[in-house]
């Protein structure tokens, strides 16, 4: 056995081990829980590499990846009373710039008439599932579809956010608005920089009914980069969502349009959108999914990204789901270190994955 | 006589029979809730109230998911995670039975909570019945 498939084992071993137990309280006031997900990806070419996020600098070809879909969480949440608690989260994963990012470290105050403010580092809400995109457990899907979910690279922000909570008759309406600035390392056109982002300004409305869920959201975001001399930009994310879960049949769904204001046109405009949808029986979930993200504007005639994905969630144990998908992709958002005769004609990539996810 | 205290059991035993289901119980002075509201309180799309658990191995618990959410264990168990590591809120506290439920509710007119429709008693209100 080569040395680090022993240490995969021993860390795999390790992490089941933590899955078994319950979730760790210190007393009344703070809780430790952790999510994670072990994965392995591999794909029928080695023209490029496929990746899960817009961070992720390597990914799967012919030979098995374990790095693109593996990953774990930690979360405490420190309470002095039921108004003031402070919560972080800490997300390890193959990422070329931070593989252990500090995502949130943020105080709470919940106040009177359902309305909670929020200082610190948290979520940017960009897409309808921005928060709970890492937490593969919570999901039926194996992973979120990269034609959305792997394009922008800012994941969270420091700043502030205003949320309200109400009902009106059947509906529950949740509309949290988050200004703020955040920075962070990426790579483009083979150059490592700083991304600088500014001026966050976003608005996500959540309507709640019975087995339905609304998602109207409109993120904006002031960007300039300093690997390569790009102009300033303004980028403006409007996204409109849909999530149906009876308990038996599981609908979500996607539109999302990337606008872009610079002095150089809208090199990366484009509309996203993806549908899925599962049906469980018993501890069993198969589920099919489409995505799709095509450039816009001056850039129309760029390649369009697209999946189609058919996979399985089993409910093996406590805590524990086990899924397999499969998918064809084509496209560039979604692949590194392809050839340029591969970014030239975007050939369908066959892929197939396995992953167990966990929560403890 | 013996045919009447037999008939006596009977009918006792027969009643309890009937009394099998859970009863969604809360503070004595909470209104009733539907099973809608219950299934939002439950499942954390409504903060009208506090949900309180029973243990994840209880048989009162699995009942009480399925007829009133129509999920199972590992639904709920995704569901809450959601919700937990969205920074959304926390899963409902885990009480080790129905008299620490029942105490609970009495104590707090926002508790809502679910025990088996037998260890109902005066102490708390029964809000909702899923038989």
């Amino acid at each position: 056995m080569h040395p680090s498939k022993i240490q995969l084992a021993l860390l795999v071993a390790a992490l089941l081990t933590g899955a078994a137990n319950a979730e760790t309280k210190f007393g009344d006031h703070v809780t430790l829980k952790g999510f994670g997900t072990i994965g392995a990806v591999v794909t029928d070419t080695n023209e490029a590499q496929l990746r899960r996020t817009a961070n992720q600098a390597s990914g799967a070809d012919k030979d098995v990846d374990f790095g693109v879909d593996s990953r774990l969480g930690m979360q405490a949440t420190a309470k002095w009373n039921d108004i003031f608690s402070l919560t972080g989260q800490v997300l390890v994963e193959r990422s070329a710039y931070k593989p252990a990012n500090l995502e949130w470290l943020y105080g709470e105050a919940k106040l009177p008439a359902g309305f909670t403010v929020k200082l610190g580092r948290m979520v940017l809400p960009t897409f309808m599932v921005s928060d709970s995109r890492s937490v593969g457990y919570a999901a039926h899907w194996l992973r979120a579809p990269q034609e959305v979910y792997a394009v922008y690279p800012v994941s969270s922000f420091d700043g502030g956010q205003l949320m309200a909570r109400h009902a009106f008759g059947p509906v529950n309406l949740t509309a949290q608005v988050s200004l703020g600035s955040t920075k962070t390392k990426i790579g483009l056109y083979g150059r490592i920089g700083e991304l600088k982002v500014d001026d966050i300004q976003s608005v996500n409305l959540l309507m709640e009914s019975g087995d339905w869920l609304v998602r109207l959201g409109r993120t904006s975001a002031d960007a300039t980069f300093n690997g390569v001399p790009l102009p300033a930009l303004t980028d403006h994310f409007t996204g409109l969502g849909v999530q149906y879960d009876n308990g038996k049949a599981i609908v979500m769904a996607e539109y999302v349009t990337r606008r872009v204001d610079s002095a150089v046109g809208g090199v990366i405009d484009s509309d996203m959108w993806y549908a899925s949808a599962g049906w469980r029986f018993g501890s069993l979930t198969p589920y099919v999914t489409a995505s799709k993200r095509k450039p816009t504007g001056s850039n129309a005639s760029r390649i369009t990204d697209s999946t189609s994905a058919i996979g399985l969630r089993w409910d093996a144990m406590n805590d524990i789901a086990v899924k397999a998908q499969w998918q064809r992709t084509k496209g560039s958002v979604m692949f590194v270190n392809a050839t340029p005769a591969f970014a030239a004609t975007a050939p369908g990539v066959n892929a197939l994955s396995l992953a167990v996810d966990f929560v403890f | 006589m013996i045919r009447r205290t037999i008939g006596a059991a009977l009918l006792v035993f027969s009643a309890a029979a009937a009394q099998a289901g859970v009863a969604v119980v809360g503070h004595p002075s909470a209104s009733p809730l539907t099973k809608a509201q219950v299934e939002e309180i439950f499942l954390g799309k409504s903060q009208a109230a506090t949900p309180l658990d029973l243990p994840e191995d209880s048989p009162v618990r699995a009942e009480f998911y399925t007829k009133a959410t129509g999920r199972d264990a590992a639904q709920i168990k995704a569901t809450w995670s959601r919700i937990a590591f969205s920074g959304k809120g926390q899963p409902p506290k885990v009480l080790g039975d129905a008299a620490a439920v029942k105490k609970a509710v009495a104590a707090d007119p926002k508790a809502v909570g679910y025990i088996d429709k037998s260890a109902v008693d005066g102490s708390v209100k029964v809000l909702l019945t899923l038989d």
